[in-house]
């Protein structure tokens, strides 16, 4: 059965396409939609106009999956969208025009369903995954990965921007601001530094973005995605102060030209701080946790592709902030009859499962044989 | 308020109307805003050269062919490259700056608006409108410009109608579309073509020669073809553009479409010729269609300044004038998708795409 996850950004509109057997998924298929949110807003509230892009790029979306012979969907949305004040009108008007529900994830549940996504890294010495938003920024240490282990910076790119920002882009003098800034909060929150973390791994939209542009920067080759972190630097320092910043930027992720500037330069800061050896982008994040999810706990606003769309012909009641409840599910079986998975805290490194975990950065699986991370269910 | 207007790159019909339709709209809806012609598009806005422009300068314009500011190609990619150490996007901005624009409105094509999407991301307030025959801006429906040149590139392939009867004739009509079919395509089908090329689809030298055979076996004695400057044999479909530009000059041709012609003569055996109807398509008066489509946009985008609305180009989707950013259509082109509906209702009509 082929399943789907839509995300919504404040940049794009991005989904993946998986085929699902059982309690294992595998994404067959990925795509991006430019969609930039930020420029349709009217004050605090997104415009008809962004509206109309909104229903238009999820329209299309839906149509993909269609010819992909996809049966269910899940749309779904974050900081981008729970930032607007007309979320409910917004949220209605696309559930009216396309059958899909969008569900709201908060700061938290991404931190979760990104790691869940990424748990292949937990075998990495002293591994942190770092998730860049534009309402918050996610940390979390692998070998920690409960709710003590995960810090959240309670601000994101638009904050930074809004603060710092008065143009398009911050100007050297603004970075340094903001770097300040930054640097003053890792510290707050008593974040471990110099070394302590081995390996940073980046995830989410913008950190795939920005290595994008370092990609084009640096002119690196090779599927890995790494980023030496000296070049980072010299990438950061063009992108605040020289001529054809803006040009590189808008040649790689021309969507993203407010939010890449300020989001190199906090990476700066945070590299700084932990001091990593190893720093990689890692294409898998919400999306692919969040199915994860799905699977495992039947749980998610489903969209039909068979037969009549869910819940089309009803104006849809607004469910916003609805997290992932971390509960123990009323049913010990998913709605497919299968049994539902138990969870173990991870306190060691399982060796049996080492192996194939090791494999799974290399690819675009979604597995959830032998994996032991404790993020949904509490 | 000062706001800037400029038309950069190829010029076309519409021009003058949509810098009218600014003009006016600005006038009638805040008339202390002083509104300023920069001449000869970017490079105007590089070297500083603008002009002050009253009510007058906007009379008698919207069916007036060209523009009245004056145009030039200025390379998106040539805009970063340093040059007595300063660099031309640096040399705009400080001149946007210096100047005290409050808003510049770019009319212009794909390049043109990859250049004004660089222009916002450093600071500068820009409203940009889709200007180019080929129609082939992301995000809009049709860019003005776009039917003046179907207009007359269908006259050119109906003109040619009675001179390939009475000849007994295959003629090539060469329509201008370096990388999109969208004129060739409306072109041909309005103007009764027999074959259309569009660089969309790639085509073969057999195919076109069966559909030519077939309406001679059928009785036609001659045959139009509408080829696109852009059409792509797909024997070449690979080749990087200068390698297709070497594979023409080896052969003394000056495009695909003489080769196409010199082909079709040695292996059909029937007469040959080409006509390429060129500049003329970007000349003369706008249709009334531009010349509406122009009055919409420019007022739309007036507005859009007067509502404090900046990094957007104007559209029209589904009939409706609205607006994208430019970052999402910056550097995007609008290709004839395979599957359009216009395509199907020529196929089924009988008409051979080369494939």
């Amino acid at each position: 059965m082929k399943y789907s996850v839509i995300d919504i950004s404040s940049s794009s509109l991005s989904f993946i396409v998986a085929d699902v057997d059982g309690g294992s998924a595998e994404v067959i298929f990925k795509d991006r939609i430019t969609l930039s949110l930020t420029q349709y807003m009217e004050g605090k509230s997104l415009s008809a106009r962004g509206t109309e892009k909104l229903i238009s790029a999820i329209n299309a979306a839906k149509q993909k999956c269609t010819a992909l012979g996809v049966e269910k969907a899940y749309l779904i949305a974050t900081a981008a969208l729970r930032q607007i004040d007309n979320f409910g009108e917004v949220h209605d008007a696309a559930a009216q025009a396309t059958g899909m529900m969008i569900k709201l994830i908060d700061g938290k549940a991404e931190g979760r369903f990104d790691l869940m996504a990424n748990s292949g890294y937990a075998t990495y010495d002293r591994a942190v995954l770092i998730d860049i938003g534009g309402a918050s920024i996610e940390i979390c240490d692998f070998a920690d990965p409960s709710e003590e282990g995960t810090k959240f910076l309670k601000f994101g790119i638009f904050d930074l921007n809004r603060k710092f920002v008065d143009d398009i882009q911050p100007t050297e003098d603004e970075a340094k601001k903001i770097k300040k800034y930054v640097k003053k909060k890792l510290a707050e929150a008593e974040l471990p530094k110099d070394g302590a973390y081995s390996t940073v791994v980046l995830v989410g939209a913008t950190n795939n973005a920005v290595y994008d542009v370092y990609a084009d920067y640096a002119k690196t080759e090779g599927e890995e995605k790494r980023i030496d972190i000296k070049q980072f630097k010299k990438l950061s320092a063009h992108l605040t102060g020289d001529p054809g910043r803006s040009a590189l930027v808008l040649k790689s992720a021309p969507e993203r030209i407010y939010m890449l500037t300020t989001a190199a330069v906090v990476l700066n800061a945070i590299f700084k701080r932990f001091r990593p050896e190893n720093v990689v982008v890692s294409d898998r994040g919400v999306k692919e946790g969040y199915l994860r999810f799905i699977l495992e706990n039947g749980e998610g606003e489903e969209y039909n592709f068979e037969g009549e769309p869910h819940e089309k012909s009803q104006p849809a009641p607004v469910k916003r902030g609805r997290k992932p409840t971390g509960k123990k599910p009323k049913s010990e079986t998913r709605p497919d009859g299968a049994p539902k998975r138990k969870y173990v805290r991870k306190k060691k490194q399982d060796e049996s499962v080492a192996g194939k975990e090791q494999s799974a950065p290399e690819n675009a699986d979604v597995q959830t044989e032998g994996d032991a991370v404790d993020g949904a269910k509490e | 308020m000062k706001v800037g207007i400029l038309t950069s790159g190829g010029d076309c019909p519409g021009l003058n109307s949509v810098i009218r339709a600014i003009g006016k709209h600005l006038i009638n809806n805040s008339p202390e805003t002083e509104i300023y012609g920069i001449t000869d598009g970017y490079a105007g806005l590089i070297d500083g050269e603008f002009r002050r422009m009253s009510a007058e300068d906007f009379s008698g314009i919207l069916n007036v062919g060209g523009t009245i500011l004056g145009t030039s190609r200025r390379p998106f990619k040539q805009m970063t490259l340093p040059e007595n150490g300063t660099t031309r996007l640096e040399k705009m901005v400080e001149n946007y700056k210096k100047f005290g624009f409050d808003c510049i409105f770019t009319l212009g094509g794909a390049g043109t608006h990859k250049t004004a999407a660089l222009l916002f991301a450093e600071g500068c307030r820009i409203i940009g409108l889709p200007k180019t025959i080929d129609n082939d801006i992301f995000g809009t429906d049709t860019t003005f410009g776009f039917h003046s040149a179907l207009d007359i590139a269908t006259e050119c392939i109906d003109r040619i109608h009675t001179t390939a009867a009475s000849h007994g004739r295959t003629m090539f009509v060469e329509i201008m579309g370096n990388k999109v079919g969208w004129l060739t395509l409306y072109a041909g089908i309005a103007g009764g073509a027999d074959i259309i090329l569009i660089p969309e689809i790639p085509f073969n030298l057999e195919k076109v020669a069966e559909a030519l055979k077939r309406r001679i076996e059928g009785g036609k004695p001659f045959n139009i073809v509408a080829v696109a400057e852009g059409a792509v044999l797909d024997s070449e479909v690979n080749f990087k553009k200068k390698e297709r530009a070497f594979a023409r000059r080896t052969l003394n041709e000056a495009t695909v479409t003489n080769h196409l012609a010199q082909w079709v003569s040695d292996n059909v055996g029937v007469e040959t010729r080409v006509v390429v109807p060129g500049h003329i398509q970007r000349g003369g008066n706008p249709s009334a269609y531009d010349r509406l489509l122009s009055t919409r946009l420019g007022s739309f985008a007036a507005q859009l300044c007067l509502d404090g609305k900046f990094g957007v180009t104007a559209a029209i989707v589904n009939g409706q004038i609205t607006y994208n950013a430019l970052t999402e259509v910056a550097g995007k082109t609008k290709f004839v998708p395979a599957d359009s509906q216009v395509i199907r209702a020529a196929r089924d009509i009988g008409i051979s795409f080369g494939d």
